[in-house]
């Protein structure tokens, strides 16, 4: 949240509330995340009245967690390209040549390489690797974010199919697997992966170097560069990161299908921009952090279980999402630093 | 987005792309030769390249593309993008083919009557909603894939009866077919529109230099809306022509327009960052694209492989 609105909100909290839930009330406007709570009390309450509680129950919450542990993950990754006021595109390019990756490398059934948990530095310096390339098409090259990444995502995707032939490969390795579905006191591994996640990224955000110089950059690139900001390297580190980001999800997403196809990883993109947009974090950039990502990945996903719940028709489902994604859109983005939209 | 409002933060590089154009060489000409050179390597894979049948194969898929193609270079040409051609000539595809028993020949007017609305949804969204194109047509293409789904799942055929109403585009008039005809007079429709009408005039100056045009007392919103409105009537009249010469609509027939269409536009010269180029340009670069997907096909490039040439195509470009 900038310094101006969160200002504004306390300023507007001392307005309505009074007595001794005052504090209280502020420091929970406060947080940033307010609005994405409230929304996703309001998502929990008419699923719970619209399937008579079965929405709430522990079964379903587990699956809710568990569904929405890699969408937050992606979310965590892309959300940061997004505070730097570009959008990175090549999420799922970058999904299908790590999974590629990882069906070769990983124990399969096709052949006999077995590296088990060193696939996790494989994974990161792929993910890594192709985000690095981003960066320096982004930066050095001079195209703007979103047509370069989606140039990049074409490119990846490509030669993912290409090296792999468009093969399935199917994945015996039990160790990571064993990662990603089990739980821990009921509660689902990958979910809280995500949130060990999302804890790094956000006090990295608050406490480094690093996170103040991204949110100068999303604030005024011209600024951040006049006061020394390396602007380039930064965002060149940061499309790494986000690229290491979307290589772990992908492997998570193989390991738990139990099957490596470059294909596995399409479809991704959406979800994690609908979810980055619906937990606040305004496109213009410098606003919003890791906790808004993941709420919103929360959010989303819950918003999807309950479609599943209602029986609506799945392929009205994507349509929802579009309408979510646009409304969260027109909601957060902060048109006063827009001037012309283009 | 500040990148694109600050056209250079800080240091200003030349890019290569600069340096080149400082020897004044129009874009279009780096297309045609390009064009000549693809056609003769290719030539050189295969001899029957420039056989009369391949040919016709080649400019049957380019008369397609370039409807979309020539709607995305209006989106374009106002710094804009239109991500959602595709989800729109899969809801076409469907909708015309359901469509065309009950209504006849009057499912023409209104798949363009569709067509045009949705491209004035995405110009409401960018310009009075005021949300970024590319993300605004990334929702809305997501809203037209599904609803393409929803009309049909599965794809689906015209019904035999009505195959006289399709001989408007699959008929052929002095051996040459009629979707070639379609394709140049809605060509040299674009043409007219951007080259001798004040609207197209607006189109160009709003694309070059957004504020100075408001400034000079241009509707500024108002061409915006019109160009995407453009853009919605050139992938309605590709998603039509689609399902008339398949006999039958599909529902995921538009996924692969988005990537050509953005890609036919960028290398026949037409910048992203808008005002320059138009539509001769892009009938260069559709042609070269539709030789480029051909052609390696011909000479047995890998399919997916392709798409890798294309992605990195458009960043070089």
């Amino acid at each position: 949240m900038s310094a101006n609105s969160s200002l504004k909100r306390s300023f507007y909290a001392t307005e309505c509330v009074r007595g001794s839930v005052h504090s209280s009330a502020r420091w929970f406007l406060r947080t940033g995340v307010a609005g994405q709570i409230l929304a996703l009390i309001a998502v929990l309450t008419v699923f719970a009245i619209g399937t008579r509680g079965k929405y709430l129950s522990w079964a379903n919450i587990e699956v809710i967690l568990r569904l929405a542990g890699i969408p937050a993950i992606l979310a965590v990754g892309l959300h940061q390209t997004i505070i730097l006021g570009g959008i990175d595109l090549s999420v799922e390019g970058v999904a299908a040549l790590t999974i590629v990756f990882v069906g070769f490398l990983l124990k399969n059934t096709v052949n006999s390489s077995d590296i088990g948990l060193w696939i996790f530095p494989v994974v990161l310096a792929v993910g890594g690797g192709a985000g690095v390339v981003t960066g320096l098409v982004h930066t050095k090259l001079r195209i703007p974010s979103f047509i370069g990444s989606l140039g990049m995502n074409w490119i990846l995707y490509g030669l993912a199919v290409y090296i792999n032939r468009a093969t399935q490969v199917p994945l015996i390795d039990t160790r990571i697997q064993g990662i990603v579905t089990g739980a821990i006191f009921g509660i689902p591994n990958i979910a809280l992966i995500a949130l060990a996640l999302v804890m790094l990224i956000q006090v990295g955000q608050d406490h480094t170097r690093y996170g103040r110089y991204l949110y100068a950059i999303g604030g005024d690139e011209l600024l951040a560069q006049q006061a020394g900001v390396k602007v380039d390297r930064i965002k060149i580190i940061t499309f790494a990161i986000a690229g290491m980001f979307y290589g772990l999800a992908a492997l998570f997403l193989a390991t738990r299908l139990g099957s490596a196809h470059p294909r596995t990883g399409s479809n991704i993109l959406f979800p994690a921009v609908t979810a980055v947009a619906v937990g606040g974090v305004a496109l213009t950039g410098g606003i919003g952090g890791a906790k808004n990502a993941a709420l919103g990945a929360l959010i989303v996903t819950a918003l999807n279980d309950g479609l599943v719940l209602m029986q609506v028709n799945p392929y009205a489902q994507q349509a929802v999402n579009g309408v979510v994604l646009i409304a969260a859109v027109a909601l957060t983005i902060d048109r006063r630093k827009l001037g012309f939209i283009k | 987005m500040p990148e694109i409002l600050v056209n250079d933060p800080g240091k200003a590089q030349p890019t290569i792309a600069a340096r080149i154009r400082k020897w004044r060489i129009p874009a279009i000409a780096y297309t045609i030769a390009l064009l000549v050179v693809v056609g003769l390597l290719f030539r050189l894979g295969n001899e029957n390249f420039l056989s009369i049948y391949n040919l016709n194969t080649i400019v049957g898929f380019a008369a397609i593309l370039l409807m979309v193609a020539l709607g995305q270079m209006c989106a374009i040409l106002i710094g804009g993008i239109d991500l959602s051609v595709g989800g729109l000539i899969s809801f076409i595809s469907v909708v015309f083919t359901v469509l065309v028993k009950p209504l006849g020949s009057w499912v023409y007017p209104i798949c363009i009557g569709i067509g045009i609305f949705f491209g004035f949804l995405n110009g409401f969204l960018l310009t009075r909603v005021k949300i970024p194109s590319f993300i605004a047509t990334l929702g809305t293409g997501g809203i037209l894939t599904s609803l393409a789904l929803l009309v049909s799942a599965t794809p689906v055929n015209v019904a035999s009866s009505t195959y006289p109403v399709l001989d408007l585009v699959n008929g052929s008039f002095l051996k040459i077919g009629n979707g070639l005809y379609i394709a140049f007079l809605v060509f040299l429709g674009f043409y007219i529109t951007l080259r001798f009408t004040v609207i197209g005039r607006k189109i160009f100056y709003v694309g070059s230099n957004i504020k100075m045009s408001w400034m000079s007392g241009i509707a500024v919103a108002r061409t915006r809306c019109i160009a995407f409105m453009l853009s919605g009537l050139g992938a309605s009249i590709a998603g039509i022509m689609i399902s008339a010469v398949r006999y039958g609509g599909d529902p995921v027939a538009g996924q692969v327009y988005v990537l050509k269409s953005i890609a036919a536009v960028v290398v026949g010269g037409t910048a992203l960052t808008g005002g320059t180029g138009g539509p001769v340009n892009t009938l260069f670069g559709t042609l070269l694209m539709s030789v480029l997907d051909n052609g390696m096909n011909v000479v047995g490039i890998d399919p997916y492989f392709q798409q890798s040439i294309l992605g990195l195509m458009i960043i070089i470009k």
